[in-house]
């Protein structure tokens, strides 16, 4: 999701990444809300493929945060963008959005490992614990 | 917590949910939970211990008490179309399936309301209310596949939110079975509940607060007219401030769609609609809907300014081209959900 007035910004920069990377990029988008599609072509038959568009991928959430705004318009966060969280939100957001969770959900069942960094999805997460001394990581 | 996991008396715990769902209601066999290791983000994938397909409130309820007294985390999935990987299930856990909770409970025209389990399908919804002139705003390109539970937990979108809002502006109240088993309801039939705005919390919680498990929607009546603009212009910036025009104007269309030159290709390749211009940088579509009276009116601002924008551009000059289509209570004619490009180029790559 990007601000309306981003657009042609953000378009720009990501051709410049799609001829980087040599990935060729779709866009698809409700320009209305400048909710964005970027999908990117890849063949999932070469080796190390998806990690180079997983990466790729990454640069696009982080321009649209870049430029005021966000890593996803309607499709959730749940395991593709949890890593990406920190991008957004601050350490205190992400507290205070985990004591929201614990108020319903104080046993940490409902789908575990989901929206938020951990340390088993987010390898860079692990070190970062301290950033929530008050709750149990999981 | 893992250590307690891995040591779950998996053979009680089968015993116990097949006591509440029933031997059909229940998915063991690895083989069988197998269709259920991804969800529309296919690059992750993850078998579930044991799948669960309740059909009542009551039976979701007694399956995550049994989860909370055995610590087993669940997933809960409605179609599985979720593109973020949601309900991508845990290796440790349970998945709770909605797809058999498939019931419209309560059609109130009167209040603009329907009342339905998690697991009835968005197009449905509509489909129900269509003869007495009704209709279900949200409208995410999956919508004849997605579950309404999805489209709660994800806050779904789609191509007419632009001025008709997502799925929280959609949801009047919810009843839901938290993670400990106990049944709440949140929100309601009034709307604009006081107190805090618990039901917003949990739309768009992508699962992790509980499970929904009767939704109450508000429907609304059908635009009147309907009118749908295609654009095409050499540049997709062009088309981009042209929908900066628009909405400067005052002009809130239902819709506005952008393509750029690869996905129009990828359309037509597979699709051959014929209607999109394979030479163009970018078409936009757009649908503007309302009284009869003003439908005409907007129409004609948008035409004009996208007609503006491509006079503009010497290069350009027989653009753009112009296709309208107007309609008198017509269903409106988006010609192709953005849906068909992700899985055409899957297919390309």
């Amino acid at each position: 999701m990007i601000p309306r007035s981003q657009l042609a910004t953000v378009l720009k920069e990501i051709e410049q990444l799609s001829q980087r990377s040599g990935y060729r990029i779709a866009n698809v988008f409700h320009a209305g809300d400048g909710n964005l599609h970027p999908l990117i072509l890849y063949d999932q038959s070469v080796p190390g493929a998806l990690a180079e568009v997983e990466a790729l991928g990454g640069e696009i959430l982080k321009l649209c945060v870049r430029l005021g705004g966000s890593i996803s318009g309607e499709h959730g966060i749940g395991s593709d963008k949890a890593c990406f969280m920190r991008e957004m939100f601050s350490p205190a957001d992400l507290e205070t959005m985990q004591q929201v969770r614990a108020a319903f959900d104080p046993k940490r069942l409902a789908n575990p490992e989901k929206v938020f960094p951990t340390p088993r999805t987010c390898g860079e997460a692990a070190h970062q614990l301290k950033d929530f001394p008050n709750i149990e990581a999981f | 917590m893992f250590t307690l996991w891995q040591t779950t008396p998996w053979q009680r715990v089968i015993g116990e949910l097949a006591a509440i769902v029933g031997k059909e209601g229940l998915i063991c066999k690895a083989a069988e939970t197998l269709v259920y290791e991804c969800d529309g983000l296919s690059m992750y994938r993850q078998q579930p211990k044991l799948v669960v397909l309740p059909q009542t409130t009551a039976q979701v309820s007694a399956v995550l008490k049994v989860c909370d007294r055995y610590r087993i985390p669940f997933v809960a999935r409605g179609s599985g179309t979720g593109l973020s990987g949601g309900a991508l299930p845990h290796p440790e856990g349970i998945l709770v399936v909605t797809s058999r909770m498939n019931q419209i409970l309560d059609i109130d025209l009167a209040n603009q309301q329907v009342v339905v389990q998690p697991g009835v399908i968005n197009a449905w919804v509509t489909q129900v209310v269509a003869d007495q002139g009704f209709y279900y705003a949200p409208d995410p390109s999956s919508q004849t596949i997605c579950s309404i539970g999805g489209n709660v937990a994800e806050n779904s979108g789609g191509v007419h939110c632009l001025k008709y809002g997502v799925t929280t502006n959609h949801v009047l109240g919810l009843t839901v079975v938290l993670p400990n088993g106990e049944i709440v309801e949140l929100g309601g039939a009034a709307p604009e509940m006081p107190g805090y705005d618990l039901m917003g919390v949990f739309v768009g919680s992508e699962g992790t607060l509980g499970i929904a498990t009767e939704i109450r929607l508000r429907v609304l009546k059908q635009a009147e007219a309907i009118a749908v603009l295609l654009a095409d212009f050499p540049t997709i910036e062009v088309a981009g401030e042209t929908v900066s025009a628009i909405i400067r104007a005052g002009i809130i269309p239902a819709g506005m769609e952008i393509m750029d030159n690869l996905s129009i290709n990828a359309v037509e390749d597979v699709v051959a609609t014929n209607c999109y211009p394979r030479d163009a940088g970018a078409v936009l579509l757009v649908e503007v809907d309302g009284l009869e009276a003003e439908v005409p009116s907007c129409k004609n601002k948008s035409c004009a300014f996208a007609m503006n924008r491509a006079h503009a551009m010497s290069q350009w000059p027989q653009r753009p081209k112009i296709a309208c289509a107007f309609g008198r209570g017509a269903k409106p004619l988006l010609p192709l959900r953005v849906v068909s490009v992700p899985i055409i180029l899957s297919k390309m790559a």
